[in-house]
């Protein structure tokens, strides 16, 4: 096979190319959580040729995940969600490399896990590791991606640390609520997933092939099929980056 | 004061239209503004408030005419 034959409809697209494919391969993007958005961009990134992609989860797939977590089938209920994934990632791109931590990620394990990543997809199920991934991320000076999704709605925003709003700026006070809308008292339609996790993927492509960063947070509802870009800077005072 | 507000995305509007017309008291903040919402204290710092189209803070003060965005970060993944 000729070397990048498999990507050749995409190195047709102009702003990609040949150029932008060589630089995808040498990049390493981390993912944090292989749930709905994880499995949806894990796919994404590995079908685009991402050359190195990390997978964190500690978690299992069960049959409530089928709905919307790509790439698990049937066969996969009770396995670790990483270690599946990645295995089916193998099947879908041998030519790049996969690992998968079957650990929850914490303030010990992260720099280990992600210290040579180029950047991070956020694609947890809660704030505390969101919260974690922010300061982990200010102090190690890596983008990453905040995704999150609920019901029909959805938001994503590159948040590139000392230069965009970081997620303190944006939820400043240490508050944690139970009944927060979630999956479990809200719900999800598999679209709004796939649609977050692209719009994710495509910041990503753009930000390793153009070093572009996305300044807005893209929301979107794939109920009402409304999408709004609310522009985001930096909170003065804010306590995670000290702007 | 009159403010028209649009509640975008997952956040819950209660009782009010997506987009819906308030007549307030004068001299009400953002932060005063949500509080007297239906919504759940612990959620209204995750609240973004796009005021005239600009990102603005809870405490900024609200004057006739706004038109105000609101849009709740959401968690699910």
């Amino acid at each position: 096979m000729q070397p990048f034959a498999r990507y050749e409809k995409q190195m047709l697209f102009k702003p990609l190319g040949l150029s932008g494919q060589k630089k995808l391969q040498k990049a390493q993007v981390g993912i944090v959580g292989v749930g709905a958005l994880g499995t949806n961009m894990a796919s994404l990134c590995a079908r685009a040729g991402i050359g190195s992609l990390i997978l964190v989860d500690d978690d299992r797939v069960e049959l409530t995940n089928l709905q919307r977590q790509m790439l698990f089938d049937e066969s996969d209920i009770g396995a670790l969600k990483a270690q599946r994934a990645a295995e089916k990632l193998a099947g879908i791109n041998s030519e790049i490399k996969i690992e998968a931590f079957t650990e929850r990620l914490t303030e010990a394990n992260f720099s280990a896990i992600f210290s040579a990543c180029d950047l991070l997809l956020d694609a947890t199920d809660n704030f505390a590791t969101r919260f974690l991934l922010n300061s982990q991320t200010l102090s190690a000076g890596q983008p990453w991606i905040y995704s999150g999704v609920t019901a029909s709605s959805g938001q994503c925003m590159l948040i590139n640390p000392f230069d965009t709003a970081c997620l303190r700026c944006l939820i400043s006070e240490d508050t944690m609520v139970d009944d927060f809308p979630s999956v479990h008292n809200s719900g999800i339609i598999g679209p709004i997933v796939t649609i977050i996790a692209s719009v994710a993927v495509s910041m990503t492509l753009r930000y390793l092939i153009e070093n572009h960063i996305e300044r807005d947070v893209i929301c979107f509802d794939a109920w009402d099929l409304r999408c709004h870009r609310i522009p985001m800077e930096r909170t003065p005072g804010c306590p995670g980056c000290r702007a | 004061m009159k403010i028209r507000v649009e509640f975008v995305g997952a956040i819950n509007s209660g009782p009010y239209n997506k987009e819906h017309e308030f007549n307030l008291k004068e001299m009400l903040t953002v932060k005063g503004f949500l509080e007297t919402l239906h919504f759940d204290k612990g959620h209204i710092s995750y609240i973004q408030v796009l005021r005239n189209g600009k990102r603005c803070p809870h405490s900024e003060q609200l004057s006739n005419g706004d038109r105000l965005e609101l849009m709740l970060m959401v968690g699910g993944g």
